[in-house]
């Protein structure tokens, strides 16, 4: 009885304790999500009377070209900053983590410097770098012998470009996760690797890689929701043009409840993608264990 | 002693504490640079000598329409914000804005004639006629022009050629082909202001709320004639060149000669190191400028609606508008003010003609459903024109394909 009542208790207070972080969730994680959800059921201008409309809105967004356009834009998005960015975070880790290099925190602080700037001044420098008479992109591209690249004006560039710039302002973060997680693999396993007559790339290969995964797994997925929420760039730089070649999932989600009062509609574009991101997580969650190795 | 102090204390508080309740404060919204705002200080100032009880705090944030939908939404709308002349329709429809018909009808002052035909009714419920929005300013669509250029080049200016009745856009194109040269062009316009066209080569696009007509040849002969001032006469920058350097800057950069803009760079071009003035925009088939329209509006969810309307009274009103034409940037809304000397000679010191003259020549003001999405996809389906991949009678069918499935 008594060691029940303690029980008690200690249920109790465990709540007590994080009641606050409890609130905080219900109120601002759970209730706006499942407001949201019933809200992509509506037709609702952002105020005013709601009117529950059914499935109106998912018919609708199944037969919506540009959202179409907009889900395929963040999808090239997202493959380019994980196929280009997170190997790039990785060789500079692994460059800036070798104890011969002089200077290495100067760089490593130089890699991290865009990651802590703001991406309103980030965006107004790419607009000039990318600027096609007197950009510096097209100077070094006019330097090694290759004609000059019409990137925010050109449909098939101005993506490119914005992954350019995204991977310049981002790789500095996941470069440090990188190199936080090479610093965690021991040392031991080297030397065995060593005495066994392996080469640097064995090394890398059979010792690195396979203890760096968790880590590589961690800035996949993250890099990959991240990604596809992608927005401030095409707001800034580019407003989803030309001919939408930028219009991004939430670039258009913004478009729709902000500027064409269509915030039922722009609901249900959210929970869409809401969706697209569990299902992504769940696969990868299911890859990894082909290739995750917890050491 | 001490019982004393105490009581004063408290009475100190009392006062505090009721004059914070009775001392009411109203919140104006506004859009606008780092100017504009100083300019509302100072008619928030002259307000305040005229009503010192009442205290008007002002909110410019950096994303309009998103904050004031969310304010409207969490029931705590500014009291007074501003509000342009498309985004009305919605805002009306969506039940945020006050009916302000009984405090017009109650004030004496307020005279309806005084104010330009046109400008109120862009406020109005469509059925019941009532007021919901008083116009603050207006601007028409000028010609900004460098008078050394002309004069180095030995030309008429083109008010001098409107004087003599010879400014159709042809004329235009003649002067500006003339100018371009060294790296100067004749004229520098934003692909992006293309509405202020098809109106002059007579495209009647907007028959209605729900019936929006682009693919008229009109429409694609002006928009045509536009794209063509880069793309076949080369007297204007690309849209290569519109990127890298705004049209407005060209101009005050002086690489252009002339610069098609609304009235409000006057003041910012006030103190360019060269003589500029304005004139009228060209013509084809008629006379016609765009207007642009903003008016102050009243949240209907608003807590001191009265006080309010004492603000939107005071700014619209003849001592109100009277410092919007002192400011000089926009086109006071009451007809006794544009037409006094406080607008005419608002830049005078730079000998500016203010071409009041000419601001009869704007039209109804165009509205209609579905206007951000209508926007967008003219703007998107005139991409392809702008940088010479499609012509404009093929780019229109496309876009009326899908504005008509927005509008059926």
């Amino acid at each position: 009885m008594k060691r029940m009542r303690y029980k008690h208790q200690q249920w109790l207070w465990g709540y007590l304790l994080i009641l606050p972080a409890l609130i905080g969730f219900f109120v601002f994680m759970l209730y706006p999500m499942f407001t949201g959800v019933y809200l992509s059921f509506t037709a609702w201008g952002g105020f005013g009377p709601v009117k529950w409309v059914g499935l109106e809105n998912w018919i609708k967004l199944l037969h919506d070209k540009h959202f179409l356009k907009a889900v395929w834009n963040t999808v090239y998005y997202t493959l380019g900053i994980l196929a280009i960015g997170v190997p790039l975070a990785l060789l500079l880790a692994l460059l800036l983590n070798q104890k011969f290099l002089r200077g290495r925190n100067f760089f490593r602080a130089v890699y991290y410097l865009p990651v802590i700037s703001m991406m309103v001044a980030v965006s107004m420098l790419w607009k000039w770098l990318l600027s096609p008479n007197h950009g510096l992109v097209n100077y070094f591209l006019g330097f090694i012998g290759l004609p000059k690249i019409n990137w925010l004006l050109d449909p098939r560039w101005a993506m490119p470009g914005l992954i350019l710039m995204s991977i310049w302002k981002g790789t500095g973060f996941n470069m440090v996760i990188f190199l936080a997680g090479l610093q965690g693999i021991p040392k031991m396993y080297y030397e065995a690797a060593e005495i066994d007559g392996a080469n640097s790339w064995h090394k890398f290969r059979y010792v690195t890689l396979p203890l760096l995964s968790p880590t590589t797994y961690f800035i996949v997925i993250t890099t990959m929701i991240h990604s596809f929420q992608i927005f401030q760039q095409a707001y800034i730089l580019t407003e989803g043009g030309p001919r939408e070649a930028t219009t991004t999932i939430v670039y258009y989600i913004y478009k729709n409840a902000f500027e064409w009062f269509q915030m039922g509609y722009a609901c249900t574009q959210a929970v869409l993608l809401l969706v697209i991101l569990v299902l992504a997580t769940l696969f990868q969650q299911w890859l990894q264990k082909r290739w995750v190795f917890y050491g | 002693m001490k019982v004393f102090r105490l009581s004063v204390m408290l009475l100190v508080g009392f006062i505090v504490f009721v004059s914070g309740v009775y001392g009411v404060k109203v919140t104006l919204m506004m859009w606008g640079g780092a100017v504009e705002e100083n300019e509302v200080r100072d008619y928030i100032e002259a307000f305040n000598r005229l009503y010192p009880d009442i205290e008007v705090e002002i909110i410019r944030p950096a994303d309009y329409w998103p904050k004031l939908m969310s304010m409207i939404a969490a029931r705590t709308p500014p009291d007074v914000f501003y509000m342009g002349f498309p985004e009305f329709v919605k805002f009306h429809t969506m039940g945020a804005l006050l009916d302000l018909q009984s405090y017009v009808d109650g004030d004496p002052t307020f005279n309806e004639d005084d104010f330009f035909p046109g400008l109120l009714d862009a406020f109005k419920d469509v059925r019941t006629g009532h007021i919901y929005g008083i116009p603050k300013d207006w601007s028409t669509y000028v010609v900004y022009y460098n008078k050394e250029m002309f004069e180095k080049a030995g030309l008429p200016t083109p008010n001098e050629l409107f004087g003599h009745g010879k400014w159709t856009w042809d004329d235009l194109l003649e002067v500006a082909k003339k100018l371009t040269k060294d790296g100067v062009y004749g004229i520098a316009v934003d692909a992006g202001r293309w509405k202020i066209m098809p109106p002059q080569w007579g495209a009647e696009w907007v028959k209605g709320f729900d019936k929006v007509v682009v693919n008229s040849p009109e429409f694609a002969e002006a928009i045509q004639f536009y794209a063509d001032l880069w793309l076949k006469y080369h007297v204007a920058p690309d849209m290569t060149e519109q990127a890298e350097m705004s049209p407005a800057d060209r101009f005050a950069n002086r690489k252009a000669a002339m610069y098609i803009c609304g009235r409000w760079m006057t003041m910012k071009f006030k103190h360019l190191p060269f003589e500029w003035d304005i004139a009228p925009l060209p013509y084809h088939k008629k006379m016609y400028t765009w207007v642009d329209l903003v008016a102050y509006c009243v949240a209907r969810d608003s807590k001191h609606p009265d006080a309010a309307w004492k603000l939107v009274r005071f700014l619209t009103g003849v001592e109100g508008q009277k410092l919007v034409a002192k400011a000089g940037h926009a086109i006071p809304a009451r007809r006794s003010v544009a037409y006094s000397s406080a607008f005419i000679n608002a830049l005078a010191e730079r000998g500016i003609h203010n071409t009041v003259h000419l601001i009869p020549y704007y039209e109804r003001i165009l509205v209609f459903n579905h206007w951000g999405e209508i926007w967008t996809i003219l703007n998107r389906e005139l991409e392809p024109v702008w940088m010479g991949e499609k012509t404009a009678a093929e780019a229109l069918k496309e876009a009326q394909k899908e504005i008509d499935s927005l509008l059926k």
